[in-house]
């Protein structure tokens, strides 16, 4: 493992019942990078995001986060440690305001000195005008805000975010790169789960490829949209 | 095969172990158990400390005799007593006096003077097993005819009181029926000249309530009164009742003066509390079952008394005496019963339970000695020929009903500001029986709770 | 006309007084419910083991009950805290079906604890002003009635500014919500369940107090007001603190009202409101305020 991974992934299974969701899965994460990871649904993508957040223990390998084994630790030490994540499907607290989740956050976070402002937060995220709305009044695409908003009050050092941009427009998708290009510039390390292509290839230093539980590609965008496997992956 | 020998071996062995079982001398008994399920804890815990009266009726007999003379084995054996606490579930009496008969190998049951969910299931298990059994108390229609029907339990047998006397009863006699001694206190008070005669009436719905709200209106109204709303069930209550206002208010508005009715004690608190705030004050309240025992009249509190004045049956005296002779085993006498009660451990206030639980013990252990056997058969015969003066009355079983009416006087609560350790006490009122006097006249109407 | 509603006057005010005993009564069990899911059928005995608290003090110090909620509401906290960290706690790592066994396990456990202690025997916290009552134009209103609607009502505000404004709050808020997600944010679901039941206890304290001096009791007359609790929850929809406030209160509307209208049958008192239940249930099972 390299001095300066802040996430190592090292042989990881998972199983569910009979289902292989993911398979002796290895890879790094360096500090600071933008990580994409693509392959068509059922995959495997949001399962590795679970494994990494805590919310399932794999079922073989271990995971170590900042030099630190954290192989089936629970989900709020994990956060108390630094990895953040958003879902794919919002999961707000609905009777909390959005500054109330946010709060949430913030407070049970662990870290909670060095962290964002909220109200930059909203400004980036671009809720400041709904922060004081019971989040169940809120529309999808605020809530996948919301979502983001919360992952980054916690102040993380590792933030997961699943498929962001999926249901936005043509029109937000700069919006979107900007937060991922702003989370960059504040030097947090990024692993991103997206079908968007605009978003991949634009947001990302290196992708990896999966396709039913296995890394089948890896490379920076340009060399990864070429590669045969990926091609039939998806095309074939 | 080998496995084959071994059964046969086991079979054979088992057999001859049996057969010699069956012919060798059986063994003489080394002890007398009685056992008795009885309400220790729950809501009827008051009614549970008649078992102290039965502990001290087993005492009394092991230290005047010795332990139990058994001519049959010609030996003297100590008397044990188990009590089950039952926790007033109704539901746990029947599988306890099984498991008294079957396990602890009881050779005779003891039911207590309680609500009579609490003994019925004993009589059907003595029946069954042809182990005898007293019940200790009453009132005796709910049981005979209850759950019974027409035929009497073979093995079980009653001394206690009646509500009114059945046909052919031993003592036909005023002072033996809870009709006598209601209504002898009626006229004491002169209930139907000295109020307006309209009665109000109240019961919760388990089985002893039930029996009390399907008889006693009607008894009410042959007597003279006006019943308000019984057609209605007015005042028949669930057991998970708490809060009375509706009942209280009926009763207010239809101007009663007279409040009779049959529940535990824990609902009667509620329901006098309730009369209180609606500052709706009976002339009179007799509250059967409700006002048997101290610490229930002391727990609906005295800011104000409510319990002043509020009257009900009594089962016992401890001034019970026949001539001048000892009606307990050896030297005991009611009084003496009574004080040792008094001296027991918290120096209780009396509960006229602990007479009904010493009378049916006595009369168990009479009867056994009598038998000189532990035969269930013999044992029973023995119950049936008894002829006892007892600490509680003169016990003979009517060969029919198997019932023996026992004394029954009524007594109302008396309340003494001064005396903060009991301020309540019960004095009874109306009396027809010499043995059981009469010790205060009775109140009328009830004492101003609004000052 | 006027006369029927002077006639409906009484129980009308009786039935809202009431439902606020029931409220206090059922917040502790809602707040459980809510947070870990688990029915904690322990909760009427320990609002007993309140009420005994209560008398206990009061026999021994001559204190008052209210006053003795200083001592009581933050020793049962701190009891429900470390039942639910020693206790329940650890029964979730086998089931959910262990944890409820526990909580029958503590009900027999408690209602032991208080025949030993206090004696199977008929109780009431017997105040000077227990039976207190005062006019307001032609009606009469009873003391502990109007206390069981104040405290009723002070309780569930209480608990729900908690929740809502405090950091604590907002935890069990978050985690009764939507627990997984809550403990992605970093909170340790163990921690907000002990709390939960600290609070739940605390509650039961109070309630102790106001059905003491409402109601006689013993040391099983806490089943029938789990029950009741349950029928105020369904009501008002599980969770929700002003659901379980306008649940208590029709709760007991219903059964004054039914008593009313049937010419004060007791009867009927007592089983309007699991009538209500029945209806609400088929037409609305998440409750009249639940969503
Ligand atoms: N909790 C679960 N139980 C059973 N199967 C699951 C579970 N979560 C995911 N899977 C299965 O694992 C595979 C990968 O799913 P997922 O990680 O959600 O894919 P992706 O996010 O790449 O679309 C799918 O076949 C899915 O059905
Ligand atoms: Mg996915």
């Amino acid at each position: 493992m390299s001095e300066t991974a802040v996430l190592s992934i090292d042989r990881v299974s998972k199983h569910f019942g009979g289902i292989v969701a993911v398979k002796d899965m290895t890879f790094e994460v360096q500090a600071g990078e933008v990580l994409g990871l693509m392959g068509p649904n059922g995959a495997g993508k949001t399962t590795l995001l679970n494994i990494i957040a805590g919310t399932y223990s794999p079922s073989s390998g271990r995971v170590h986060f900042c030099g630190r084994d954290i192989t089936g630790l629970p989900a709020h030490k994990l956060c108390h440690l630094g990895i953040a994540r958003t879902y794919q499907i919002p999961q707000p607290f609905t009777s909390l305001s959005a500054r109330q989740n946010i709060l949430v956050a913030t407070e049970y976070g662990g870290k909670k000195a060095a962290g964002m402002e909220h109200d930059k937060i909203f400004d980036l995220v671009n809720l400041s005008e709904q922060k004081d709305m019971p989040a169940r009044d809120l529309a999808t695409v605020s809530l996948k805000r919301l979502e983001l908003a919360r992952a980054l009050a916690s102040n993380p050092t590792l933030i997961l975010l699943d498929e962001i941009a999926a249901g936005s427009t043509d029109a937000e998708l700069p919006r979107i790169l900007g937060i991922i290009e702003e989370i960059h510039k504040m030097g947090k390390t990024v692993v991103l789960v997206e079908h968007v292509m605009k978003v991949m290839v634009e947001a990302v230093d290196r992708i990896i490829v999966i396709d039913k539980g296995e890394k089948i590609a890896e490379g920076t965008p340009g060399e990864v949209m070429k590669d045969e496997k990926v091609i039939a992956a998806y095309f074939g | 095969m080998k496995k084959f020998l071994a059964i046969t071996l086991a079979m054979v062995l088992v057999l001859a172990m049996s057969i010699v079982g069956c012919t060798g001398e059986p063994v003489a008994p080394t002890k007398v158990v009685l056992g008795a399920t009885l309400p220790v804890t729950g809501i009827f815990a008051g009614f549970g400390e008649q078992g102290w009266g039965m502990q001290k009726a087993v005492d009394d007999w092991n230290d005047t005799y010795g332990g139990m003379y058994l001519s049959e084995w010609d030996v003297t054996v100590p008397v044990e007593l188990i009590i089950k606490d039952n926790q007033s579930d109704p539901n746990q009496v029947g599988p306890q006096s099984t498991d008294l008969v079957v396990t602890n190998k009881v050779d005779a049951l003891l039911s207590p003077n309680a609500p009579c969910d609490l003994h019925d299931p004993t009589t059907a298990v003595a029946t069954d097993n042809e182990v005898p059994s007293i019940i200790g108390g009453g009132p005796f229609e709910p049981w005979y005819f209850g759950s019974q029907g027409e035929v009497t339990p073979p093995y079980t047998w009653f001394a206690g009181f009646a509500i009114s006397f059945p046909s052919g009863a031993p003592r036909n006699v005023p002072g033996y029926t809870m009709v006598d001694t209601w209504f002898m206190f009626m006229d004491a008070v002169g209930a139907l000249s000295n109020t307006n005669g309209i009665a109000g009436v109240f019961a919760s719905s388990d089985s002893d309530g039930t029996g009390w709200y399907q008889s006693f209106p009607a008894l009410m109204e042959d007597y003279g009164l006006t019943v308000v709303g019984v057609n209605e069930t007015l005042g028949f209550f669930p057991l998970t009742t708490t809060d009375y206002s509706s009942i209280v208010t009926a009763w207010k508005d239809a101007n009663v003066e007279v409040l009779w009715g049959n529940c535990p004690g824990a609902h009667f608190g509620d329901l006098i509390a309730e009369c209180y705030a609606q500052d709706f004050e009976p002339k009179i309240c007799l509250a059967a079952r409700a006002a048997l025992f101290p610490l229930d009249v002391e727990s609906w509190g005295t800011t104000p008394p409510l319990g002043y004045g509020v009257g009900c049956e009594v089962w016992w005296s401890p001034a019970y005496q026949v001539s001048d002779g000892f009606v307990g085993i050896g030297n005991r006498t009611a009084a003496s019963l009574a004080a040792d009660w008094a001296a027991s451990a918290g120096n209780p206030p009396l509960n006229r339970g602990i007479g009904s639980g010493y009378m049916e013990t006595q009369v168990m252990l009479n009867a056994i000695h009598e038998a000189g056997s532990l035969d269930g058969a013999a044992i029973n015969a023995a119950l049936a020929d008894t002829d006892l003066d007892t600490i509680s009355g003169w016990v003979n079983f009517d060969p029919v009903t198997h019932f023996s009416a026992v004394p029954l006087a009524f007594g109302q609560w008396f309340y003494d500001s001064e005396n903060e350790d009991e301020p309540f006490t019960q004095y009874i009122v109306a009396s027809a029986l010499s043995e059981i006097p009469e010790e205060d006249s009775p109140i009328f109407p009830l004492p101003d709770w609004w000052p | 006309m006027e006369d029927f509603l002077v006639g409906l006057a009484p129980p009308l005010i009786k039935g809202i007084l009431l439902g606020g005993l029931y409220v206090v009564i059922a917040l502790g069990l809602s707040l459980v419910f809510g947070v870990m899911k688990l029915i904690n059928v322990a909760h009427g005995d320990l609002v007993i083991l309140g009420s005994y608290f209560a008398w206990a003090v009061m026999g021994w110090l001559g204190i008052d009950p209210f006053l003795s909620l200083v001592a009581g509401v933050p020793l049962f906290f701190v009891l429900g805290f470390f039942v639910q960290k020693f206790i329940i706690n650890r029964t979730f790592r086998i089931s959910l079906d262990a944890a409820l066994i526990a909580c029958f396990g503590i009900s027999i456990i408690v209602q032991n604890l208080c025949q030993a202690i206090w004696t199977p025997f008929n109780r009431s916290l017997l105040t000077d002003y227990r039976l207190l009552t005062f006019a307001v134009g032609p009606l009469t209103i009873q003391l502990r009635y109007l206390l069981d609607f104040i405290g009723g009502l002070a309780v569930m505000l209480a608990v729900r500014g908690f929740l809502r404004r405090t950091y604590l709050g907002r935890a069990i808020s978050a985690a009764s919500q939507n627990e997984p997600v809550a403990e992605r944010m970093g909170i340790n679901p163990n921690r907000v369940y002990s709390f939960a039941f600290a609070i739940a206890m605390a509650c039961a304290a109070v309630a102790g107090v106001l059905q003491g001096l409402t109601f006689s009791f013993s040391p099983t007359s806490g089943s029938p007001f789990l029950i009741i609790s349950f029928g105020v929850i369904i009501l008002g929809g599980l969770g929700s603190m002003a659901g379980t406030f306008i649940g208590g209160m029709v709760f007991g509307l219903t059964q004054t009202l039914g008593a009313y209208f049937s010419g004060g049958s007791l009867l009927v008192q007592s089983i309007a409101p699991y009538l209500l239940v029945f209806v609400i249930l088929s037409v609305r099972p998440q409750g009249i305020f639940g969503r």
